[in-house]
């Protein structure tokens, strides 16, 4: 196994509820979406890295450390993000950001003086003094992620950042998210929010019922968005199939004249308008089809004979 | 470039060995409880027998001699292996040392699983046993406070009222059998503390339920012995087996409703260290503390 992360046929249980099921993938670097509905195994997964929950079977490496459990020296270069609560009530965010960077190293003044930095730097210079309890959600947020931050991790692994967050503080966030990803970091993002993961990361792993439904990159995925196309066809259905097979275009007969047509990147849709009037019939309807990350997550989801209803 | 401005700065400055991660935990615990007044006079309250304590020393070594106070001092009681015993475990001192177990002890391991923040902890580079030493031995700082620390300094009165070093040699059993004492049995009930903080999310739920062991176990076994009149009945009882292991540590006389035997106490205590092992193991081992 290589890369910043990788999983290999990784299980976990709790009791009878087997909450990871042999899971393998690999993280090379930059920003990952890790995707799935509400109890996929998004939390149990990043836990496992943690050493947070006991792994049944399986190996993982962490920073090109491969092992069972994770030791010290591999988490010291972690920094996590949970999804609920986390900060200590009676301190204010400096104090609590300073204990947590000396828990991970750092002398009292570096840790103290970091905790400034990072705190500027998730935008909580302001309100750094005040006692944590008196943060609303999206400051606490940010301030999970200024105690991931304190100890400069390689890694950042966040358990669903922007959750309760409003449309502007979850537009901060992944903003810091993208951020990290420029200065280097390699950012593992929990979520169920397909958006935030079509906004800042290069790949994406779908999880679903403990197991992974498809990893690729986001590129990859949303490159064939611009491809799809609903054309309504009228004349003979045939021969237009034939066309556009002869053209270099896949051409997918659908029902009463509907085709489904993918055109190779860069191809302009003019030229299906052109195939029609050489093949003398013509084309009632184009319709560019949405192949978002969701409709992709649902086909992902139906290809595994998961309902379509998964909870998104 | 001023430092809003500066964006994300990365961290290249030294830290400190993996094996001192634990160090932080220990002082978090530690230090608000010094600022604390009301917790610091809990601590004053319980000197007050070894003040006492000190007093008797006084008097036995500057005013034993003198012809106007030898007859008081001949009624006082000599400072010896059985004092010592009396003063570690007088039921006015176990009551404010159950008081401080509860107040600081309940919320060690339950407040962090409450505020989430015990994930947080061992996701860093700290591990689950140095989360653990750094919780007890902030505990056990306190509990020493109470029981060793006055010891030694009556002992240090002692020697340097007296002018005889002699008196250590004499005595040797005050020092190791308070050392042993202090290390049995302040160490089991941080312990069995711990066991029980690691099993709630409340720190109120769990003290009350020390509470409810000591004191229900004292109640039982006094009623038990009430009618059978059998010194076995204290095996339940916490602070009673305090009193009685304090007193064969130092060799002292036992109490005649005490005079239960060795082997009962050292059961006892081996049940509950095994017990509250056995729970963290169970607790840490496999992460259940964190579901």
């Amino acid at each position: 196994m290589s890369g910043v992360l990788s999983f290999k046929d990784v299980a976990v249980s709790y009791g009878s509820l087997q909450a990871l099921k042999g899971v393998t993938f690999e993280v090379a670097g930059g920003a990952v979406g890790l995707l799935g509905p509400n109890g996929a195994g998004k939390s149990t997964l990043i836990k496992a890295i943690l050493g947070l929950v006991s792994v049944d079977r399986g190996g993982i490496s962490v920073l090109g450390r491969e092992s069972r459990v994770l030791g010290p020296a591999v988490r010291d270069r972690v920094g996590y993000v949970p999804e609920r609560e986390g900060v200590r009530a009676g301190l204010s965010g400096v104090a609590w950001v300073a204990f947590l960077g000396q828990l991970s190293g750092l002398p009292r003044p570096s840790a103290i003086e970091r905790a400034h930095e990072v705190l500027q730097y998730v935008d909580l210079g302001e309100s750094r003094y005040r006692n944590v309890e008196t943060y609303s959600t999206g400051m606490q947020q940010r301030l999970k992620l200024a105690a991931a931050l304190v100890h400069d991790p390689a890694l950042v692994l966040l358990d669903e950042p922007t959750s309760g967050m409003d449309p502007v503080g979850r537009e901060e966030m992944l903003e810091l998210c993208a951020d990290l990803v420029k200065q280097g970091k390699t950012v593992l993002l929990s979520t169920h929010i397909l958006k935030d993961v079509e906004a800042i990361c290069s790949d994406v792993v779908i999880l679903h019922a403990g197991k992974v439904l498809a990893s690729a990159s986001v590129k990859d995925w949303t490159k064939s968005e611009a491809q799809h196309y609903l054309v309504q066809w009228e004349g003979d259905a045939e021969a237009f199939v034939t066309a556009c097979r002869k053209a270099g275009f896949k051409a997918e007969d659908g029902d009463k004249g509907l085709f489904r047509v993918v055109l190779p990147p860069g191809v302009s849709p003019r030229t299906l308008f052109q195939l029609a009037m050489e093949g003398g019939g013509l084309i009632q309807r184009l319709v560019r089809e949405s192949t978002s990350l969701e409709v992709l997550f649902l086909e992902a989801l139906q290809k595994n004979g998961v309902a379509q209803n998964a909870g998104l | 470039m001023p430092v809003f401005e500066q964006g994300y700065q990365g961290y290249d400055g030294s830290r400190r060995s993996l094996k001192v991660r634990w160090w932080p935990l220990f002082l978090e615990e530690v230090l608000p409880y010094l600022k604390r007044r009301r917790f610091l006079f809990l601590i004053i309250l319980a000197l007050i027998p070894w003040v006492w304590g000190i007093l008797l020393t006084f008097f036995h070594t500057q005013l034993g001699d003198s012809e106007g106070t030898r007859q008081f001092v001949k009624q006082l009681p000599v400072v010896d292996e059985s004092l010592f015993a009396t003063l570690l475990t007088n039921g006015y001192d176990l009551f404010l040392l159950t008081i401080v177990l509860i107040w600081m002890g309940s919320g060690l391991i339950a407040r962090d699983r409450k505020e989430g923040t015990l994930e947080v902890f061992l996701g860093r580079a700290v591990t689950p046993l140095q989360y653990l030493w750094a919780k007890g031995a902030a505990l056990m700082a306190f509990l020493l406070i109470f029981t060793l620390a006055p010891a030694l300094v009556m002992v240090v009165f002692q020697v340097g009222l007296t002018g005889d070093i002699a008196w250590l040699w004499d005595h040797a059993r005050v020092i190791w059998g308070t050392l042993l004492y202090t290390a049995v049995a302040p160490g089991t009930l941080v312990l069995s503390v711990l066991a029980l903080s690691s099993l709630g999310r409340s720190p109120r739920l769990v003290g009350l339920t020390f509470f409810g062991i000591v004191f229900l176990g004292k109640s039982a076994s006094a009623i038990f012995y009430g009618i059978t009149r059998n010194t076995a009945a204290w095996f339940f009882s916490i602070t009673d087996e305090m009193k009685v292991l304090a007193h064969r540590c130092l060799g002292a006389e036992l109490p005649e409703h005490l005079a239960m035997s060795p082997y009962l106490t050292v059961t006892f205590f081996t049940l509950v260290v095994a017990g509250s092992l056995f729970v963290l193991y169970w607790r840490f081992s496999k992460r259940e503390v964190l579901r």
